[in-house]
C-alpha cells in the first residue's frame, strides 16, 4: 500500500527523513520502502512560462519562453495545457529525468527547443501524461523538482501482512508511529448532523445477518459533483489513486484515511427506497462498476433496493445505481461485512478491489459509523451536500471485542527478557487497548475494534515485543542441547554417493520435477497429475528424473558442450493407486553420458564415444566405491532404455542401467543422438553403503596369473561364463576377466574363442602350480559341461 | 722422488684431469682406470708401501686410505654432475608445454553446496536433520499451520493441488507437523527440502524452489534464543561484515513472527532471507503439545535465494538448467 508522508503529517509529528520513516515502519513490521524516488532526476527546476506562441511549422506544438530565475529558454512544447504565467518543472539541456533519459538540445520541425517542460509521467510522479505539470502559483523558481515534488508527493510504499487490516489506512500508520515515537495522535473529527425538515425515507432490512451484522445508511442531497479540492487531488495522487471526481474521491479519500470501506449509491435509481442485504440466487447475473458481467451464486452476498441488485456487498457496487456527473440525491453505505463471506464471494469471482480486501481481513464495526460521519462531513464542505434522511444504524447483534489475559509471567516466558509493568502499559493504552492489572501482575486486556487480530494473549505478547523491537532484544546463544538423538541426519550417506559421481566428472543438476504427461506416459508409469498446472508443459510430476536429464542434454548440446557426464538427486513420485494413499514417493539418482569418452589430440590419434561399456566402466568405478563390490547384472526390458540390465548389489536391486531408447528421445522431441543413462534406487544404496566395514587381512601371498583360451558359440556371453567360473573355487580364485575376443571361421561355425584371465590367490600359503593346475582342470570340465566349451590350443 | 711426494704428484695431475673432464663414457671410464683402477696410478703406490720402513707404514697408509677416499670421491661428483646435465639436455628436446591428457571434472549443484553448508552449521549447534513428504494433504500444508481453508493467508502462497485436500507443499512447515505428530517433544530439527508455488516463471520466481525449516520445541526457549541462533546461523554463512535486520512479520504457524533482511549494496535493498518466529500456540494445539509447557520457535529460509547472493547470481531460472557453463563455476 502506498501512504503519502504529507498526509501521514495530518495525525502526527513527523520528524524523521522519508529512509527513516520507512527503517521505522520496516522495524515495526510494515515493511516499507521509499515509494517515490527522485534520486535519478538531475538538472530539474521550477519555472515560469513567459510567453507561449503558436509554432509556425506545426498545428499541436507550441513555442514557449520559459524562465528559470536565471535566464529566458526557447522551448517547443506539445502540451495542451501550457499557459503563460504557469509554473511548471522545467527540464534544462544536460538535465536527467528517470530512466535514464538525458535533455539535449533538439530541433523540433525547424525550431531549436533548449529543454523540455515536464509532465508527471515524465518526472515518474504518476501516470499522469495528458499535459504539463502546473505546480502552485507561490512556488519560487529556479528551485530543484525534487524537493518540490517530495513536499506534495512524498510517499512510502508499505507491505502490510494479511493480519493487520487496521494498518491499510493512514491513521493506522500514523497510530504505529505515535505509539513508537510517543507523539500524539490527531483523529479526524466528525460531526453529527441532523436532518433537514422533510427526510428522506430509508428503511434497510438485513435479511443476512451472518454475512452483514451492521449496515448504516443515510441521504445526502443536493450534491453537486464536481474536481475535487487541489489538496485532496494530491493526497491521493501521492497515495496512488487517480482523481475521477468530488463524490467519488471523497468516498476514496475516506477509504485512505481511516481504512473504512464506504459506498455511495444515486438513491435517484433505487426503484424502492428500500435497502435489501441478502444472499444472491444460484445463476443471478449482475454487472458492477467496472462492466463487468458477474454469474453469482448463494456464497454471493448483494446489497439490493429490494428490486434489483445495486452493489455486490463488501466488493464493487452496481453499474446501474453509480454515481453520474447529474446526480443530486446519494445515499452513503457505511457498513461492516463478514470476512469469510467476502472472501470468499470475491475469491470466486476472481476479483480484489480496495474494499474487498480490507473487509476480508476484517474491517472495524464500529468505523462504520465515523466513517458515516466523515462522508457527510466532506460532502457537505466539497460537494455541497445537505444531509436529508436518518441515520439508520442496522446492528442486530453488537460485536463485542473478547477480554483477554495477558500474564507478565508468560511474557517474559516466551520473549527471554523481563519487563517493567510501566513500559506495558504505555504499550497497551498507545494500541488503545484498555486494561485493569490484577495484584499478581496480569493484565485483564480488552483490545479495540479495529484490532481484529488481537484475540489470545500470544497475540497481546507479540505487540509488547514488537513495540520493544526486534533489534534491541538481546539475542541469546544458547545452544546446548540436554536430549538424546538417535540418527543426526538420515540421508548423510548421500554426500559421499553424490562425491563418487562428482569426482569421475558428473556435473549435478536439479531439473524441474513438473513435466508433460507425455514425458511419464512414455515410460509407462501413472504420473501424480495437477489439477491447476502452470501449463500443459508443467501439468505433473516426473515419475523419472531420466527425461529432465536428456532435456538437459539436449539444451547442452545446442549451446556447443557436446561431452556430458550429468546426474541428478530428486524425488520422484507415482500414482500407483488413485488418492492421496496411492502416491508414492522415492528418492533416487539418475545420470546420462553422451559424446566423446577421448577425443583426437596431440597425444592420441584414437578417439572414442560414450557407450554401454564406458558407463558400465563409471557406474561400477561408482558402485565400488559406495558398496566396495562389483554389481551383478541381469538383462531387462525397459520402454525407456534397451539394451537394459538391472544391477544388483548383494542380491539387492539397485537399479537399472542402459542406452537411452532413440524412440524416446523421439517422444520427448529432443535431438540427442545417442545417450546412455542409469536409474539408483538411493534407498537401498544407502542401505548398502550404510552396513559396517569390517577389514579383511591382506593376503602377503603371491598372486599367480593364468590365461584360459576358450572357443564357445558365440550366442554364449563372456560374463555368464566369467561368472561361472569364478563360482569353482570361491576360496582360492580372486578375478575372472575375459581380456581377449577372436572371431574366425577356422573355430568352426558360429564360434568365438574367448581368452579369460584368471588370478588364484591363497589366504594362507604359497599356491603351487600342480594346485592351479588341478582348478584350471575343474573349470574347463565344468564350462565344457555347462557351455560346451572347449580349451583353444 | 720420495713416496710422499709421489702422493702429492698423483693429487695434482687427478685434479688437472677433473678440470679438463672427457665427455665420453669411454673417455671416462680411462680416466677412472688410469687413477682408481686395479692396476691405477693410486693402487701403484700402494704397492710402493711394501719398500718402507715398518715404523713408516702406518703413517703412509693413512696418507694414501686418505688419497684414495678423496679421489673417490671427486670423481663420482664428477661423474654425477655431468651426467645430469646430460639428461637434462635431453629433455629439453620434450615440449613440455603441450596439454595434459583429459580427464572430465565434475560438480556439486550450487544448491547442493549451499544445502550442504546451511546443513553443518546447524548440525554444529546441536541440530538434527528430518525429511517429509514433497505431496501431502491439506490438514499437514494449512490447517494444522493455523491456516484454515479460505484465510487471506492462503493468498500468501499460490498452491498446486492434486485434489481438493491433497496439494504440492508449498513449504517444508508440514513436516513441522509430521515430526510433532510422530515423537514427543523436545526436539531439534532442520528439514531441507522442495517445495512448489504455482506462481509465473520469471528472473525472480519459479515454480518449485528448496527450503530448509527449522523446529525447536523444549519447555524453555525464548524468543531471544531464536534472534541468538539465527543471528548465528546468518554470521557464519555470510560473514560478520554483512548488514543485518530483524523485523516483525506474520505467519499464521509462529507468534511473534519475524524476519531476517541482507542489505544488498548493488541493488541498495534489504533482502529478505528467512522468516521465522515462536511456535503458535494453536499449532501445539493440533499435534497434542500443552502450549503451557511447550515452547519453541520455527524458521524457513530459501535455500535459492541464499545461494543467489552468496554466488552474486541474478536469475533464478539458472538452477534448473543444467547449463554446463553454469554447472562448471560451481
Amino acid at each position: 500500500m502506498k501512504i503519502s508522508i504529507s498526509w501521514l503529517r495530518q495525525f502526527v509529528n513527523i520528524e524523521e527523513t522519508p529512509e527513516q520513516l520507512a527503517d521505522m515502519l520496516s522495524m515495526l513490521g510494515m515493511e516499507a520502502e521509499i515509494g517515490l524516488d527522485l534520486s535519478e532526476i538531475k538538472g530539474v527546476v521550477t519555472a515560469k512560462v513567459l510567453e507561449v506562441e503558436k509554432h509556425p511549422n506545426a498545428d499541436k506544438l507550441k513555442l514557449c519562453v520559459v524562465n528559470d530565475g536565471e535566464r529566458d529558454y526557447r522551448v517547443v512544447c506539445g502540451a495542451p495545457n501550457v499557459k503563460a504565467g504557469q509554473i511548471v518543472p522545467f527540464a534544462r539541456v544536460g538535465s536527467v529525468l528517470p530512466g535514464n533519459i538525458k535533455i539535449q538540445k533538439a530541433k523540433i520541425r525547424g525550431e531549436v527547443s533548449f529543454g523540455m517542460i515536464c509532465s508527471e509521467r515524465e518526472l515518474g510522479v504518476s501516470d499522469e501524461h495528458t499535459g504539463i505539470m502546473e505546480l502552485p502559483e507561490e512556488t519560487g523558481i529556479g528551485q530543484p523538482i525534487a524537493e518540490i515534488l517530495t513536499r506534495y508527493f512524498g510517499s512510502l510504499e508499505l507491505d502490510i501482512t494479511p493480519n493487520r487490516p487496521d494498518a491499510l489506512s493512514h491513521l493506522g500508520i500514523a497510530r504505529e508511529i505515535a505509539v513508537k515515537t510517543g507523539r500524539e495522535l490527531r483523529k479526524p473529527e466528525v460531526h453529527v448532523r441532523t436532518a433537514t425538515e422533510t427526510p428522506e425515507p430509508v428503511d434497510v432490512i438485513i435479511r443476512d445477518p451472518a454475512g452483514c451484522p451492521r449496515y448504516v445508511a443515510g441521504v445526502v442531497k443536493n450534491v453537486k459533483v464536481g474536481p475535487s479540492p487541489q489538496w485532496m487531488v494530491d493526497y491521493l495522487k501521492a497515495a496512488g489513486q487517480r482523481s475521477i471526481n468530488n463524490i467519488v474521491d471523497i468516498s476514496n479519500y475516506v477509504l485512505l484515511e481511516m481504512g473504512h470501506p464506504t459506498h455511495m449509491f444515486d438513491y435517484e435509481r433505487f426503484e424502492s427506497r428500500k435497502v435489501v442485504i441478502r444472499r444472491a440466487k444460484k445463476g443471478e447475473l449482475f454487472i458492477t462498476l467496472d462492466e463487468e458481467k458477474h454469474e453469482l451464486n448463494e456464497h454471493h452476498l448483494l446489497i439490493t433496493d429490494g428490486k434489483k441488485p445495486v452493489a455486490l456487498a463488501g466488493i464493487m457496487g452496481g453499474l446501474n445505481s453509480a454515481v453520474s456527473d447529474d446526480t443530486n440525491l446519494v445515499l452513503i453505505e457505511s457498513a461492516y461485512f463478514d470476512p469469510l463471506t467476502i472472501r470468499k464471494g470475491a475469491k470466486s469471482l476472481g476479483m480484489l478491489t480496495e474494499a474487498s480486501r480490507r473487509f476480508e481481513r476484517g474491517a472495524d464495526p464500529e468505523a462504520a459509523v465515523t466513517a458515516f460521519w466523515r462522508i457527510v462531513n466532506l460532502l457537505e464542505e466539497y460537494a455541497a451536500g445537505e444531509l436529508a434522511s436518518e441515520v439508520v444504524d442496522a446492528y442486530p447483534k453488537k460485536i463485542t471485542p473478547p477480554v483477554l489475559s495477558l500474564r507478565k509471567s508468560k511474557l517474559e516466558m516466551v520473549s527471554g527478557i523481563e519487563y517493567d509493568n510501566n513500559f506495558v502499559e504505555e504499550c497497551l493504552n498507545g494500541l488503545e487497548i484498555s486494561w485493569r492489572r490484577s495484584e499478581s501482575d496480569v493484565w485483564e486486556c480488552t483490545p479495540p475494534s479495529f484490532r481484529p487480530d488481537l484475540e489470545r494473549e500470544i497475540d497481546l505478547i507479540e505487540e509488547i515485543i514488537r513495540l520493544e523491537g526486534y533489534d534491541t532484544i538481546p539475542p541469546s546463544r544458547r545452544f546446548s542441547s540436554n536430549f538424546p538423538i538417535s540418527k543426526v541426519d538420515p540421508l548423510d550417506s548421500v554426500g559421499p554417493i553424490i562425491d563418487s559421481f562428482v569426482g569421475l566428472g558428473f556435473h549435478q543438476c536439479y531439473n524441474n520435477s513438473l513435466q508433460p504427461q507425455y514425458f511419464a506416459a512414455g515410460l509407462g508409469k501413472t504420473p501424480v497429475v495437477m489439477k491447476n498446472p502452470l501449463s500443459e508443459q508443467m501439468s505433473v510430476l516426473r515419475t523419472s528424473l531420466l527425461p529432465g536429464l536428456l532435456q538437459t542434454v539436449d539444451f547442452n548440446i545446442k549451446n556447443g558442450n557436446k561431452n556430458l557426464l550429468l546426474f541428478e538427486v530428486g524425488q520422484v513420485h507415482e500414482q500407483e493407486t488413485p488418492g492421496f494413499s496411492g502416491i508414492k514417493e522415492r528418492f533416487v539418482l539418475s545420470g546420462v553420458v553422451h559424446g566423446f569418452v577421448t577425443e583426437k589430440d596431440i597425444h592420441s590419434s584414437q578417439e572414442r564415444s560414450h557407450d554401454f561399456y564406458s558407463l558400465k566402466g563409471l557406474l561400477e568405478s561408482a558402485l565400488k566405491r559406495i558398496t566396495k563390490t562389483r554389481p551383478r547384472y541381469e538383462e531387462d526390458e525397459h520402454p525407456g532404455y534397451n539394451p537394459c540390465n538391472r544391477l544388483f548389489i548383494n542380491e539387492n536391486l539397485v537399479g537399472i542401467m542402459g542406452q537411452v531408447r532413440p524412440d524416446y528421445i523421439e517422444v520427448l522431441k529432443l535431438e540427442t543422438g545417442n545417450v546412455f543413462g542409469f536409474e539408483l534406487d538411493l534407498s537401498v544404496l544407502m542401505d548398502i553403503f550404510n552396513e559396517p566395514i569390517v577389514y579383511k587381512p591382506i593376503s602377503v601371498f603371491p598372486k599367480i596369473n593364468r590365461d584360459v583360451n576358450l572357443i564357445l558359440d558365440k550366442t554364449i556371453k563372456a560374463g555368464t561364463v566369467a561368472e561361472k567360473i569364478f563360482k569353482v573355487n570361491r576360496e582360492l580364485i580372486r578375478d575372472v576377466r575375459p581380456v581377449d575376443i577372436y572371431e574366425h571361421e577356422s573355430l568352426g561355425k558360429d564360434k568365438k574363442s574367448v581368452v579369460f584371465n584368471i588370478v588364484f590367490q591363497s589366504d594362507v600359503r604359497t599356491l603351487e602350480d600342480k594346485e592351479v593346475n588341478s582348478i584350471i582342470n575343474e573349470i574347463i570340465s565344468v564350462v565344457s559341461k555347462h557351455f560346451g566349451a572347449k580349451l583353444r590350443t | 722422488m720420495s713416496l710422499k711426494e709421489s702422493i702429492e704428484a698423483v693429487r695434482k695431475s687427478f685434479r688437472a684431469a677433473l678440470a679438463a673432464f672427457p665427455t665420453e663414457p669411454q673417455q671416462v671410464e680411462a680416466l677412472r682406470v688410469k687413477y682408481l683402477g686395479r692396476k691405477g696410478l693410486v693402487a701403484d703406490l700402494f704397492s710402493k708401501m711394501a719398500t718402507l720402513d715398518p715404523s713408516e707404514k702406518p703413517i703412509y697408509g693413512k696418507l694414501l686410505n686418505q688419497l684414495k677416499k678423496e679421489l673417490t670421491t671427486a670423481f663420482d661428483e664428477k661423474v654425477k654432475a655431468v651426467t645430469k646435465k646430460g639428461a637434462d639436455a635431453e629433455q629439453e628436446q620434450v615440449d613440455y608445454t603441450l596439454p595434459g591428457l583429459h580427464y572430465p571434472v565434475g560438480s556439486y549443484h550450487p544448491l547442493q553446496q549451499t544445502l550442504d553448508t546451511i546443513k553443518s552449521i546447524f548440525k554444529s549447534i546441536g541440530f538434527s536433520v528430518a525429511y517429509g513428504p514433497e505431496v501431502d494433504d491439506d490438514y499437514h500444508n494449512f490447517q494444522a499451520l493455523n491456516i484454515p481453508k479460505h484465510h487471506p493467508a492462503r493468498d500468501m502462497q499460490d498452491t498446486f493441488f492434486i485434489d481438493d485436500n491433497t496439494v504440492l507443499r508449498t513449504h517444508t512447515s508440514n513436516v513441522q507437523i509430521h515430526l510433532m505428530e510422530n515423537q514427543e517433544p523436545p526436539l531439534r530439527y532442520i528439514v531441507p527440502g522442495r517445495v512448489y508455488r504455482n506462481e509465473a516463471i520469471s528472473f525472480k520466481s519459479f515454480c518449485l524452489f528448496h527450503q530448509v525449516e527449522g523446529l525447536y520445541v523444549d519447555k524453555y526457549v525464548p524468543f531471544t534464543e531464536l534472534k541468538g541462533t539465527l543471528e548465528y546461523f546468518i554470521r557464519q554463512m555470510f560473514g560478520d561484515d554483512k548488514k543485518i535486520r530483524f523485523r516483525p512479520s506474520f505467519f499464521p504457524f509462529t507468534e511473534p513472527s519475524g524476519e531476517f533482511d541482507i542489505w544488498n549494496d548493488e541493488r541498495r535493498q534489504w533482502m529478505e532471507i528467512l522468516g521465522c518466529g515462536m511456535v503458535d500456540p494453536a499449532v501445539f494445539e493440533n499435534v497434542g503439545y500443552d502450549p503451557e509447557i511447550w515452547h519453541g520457535y520455527a524458521f524457513g529460509m530459501g535455500v535459492e535465494r541464499i545461494a543467489m547472493l552468496k554466488y552474486n547470481i541474478q536469475d533464478i531460472r539458472h538452477f534448473y538448467q543444467g547449463d554446463v557453463r553454469f554447472l562448471e563455476q560451481f
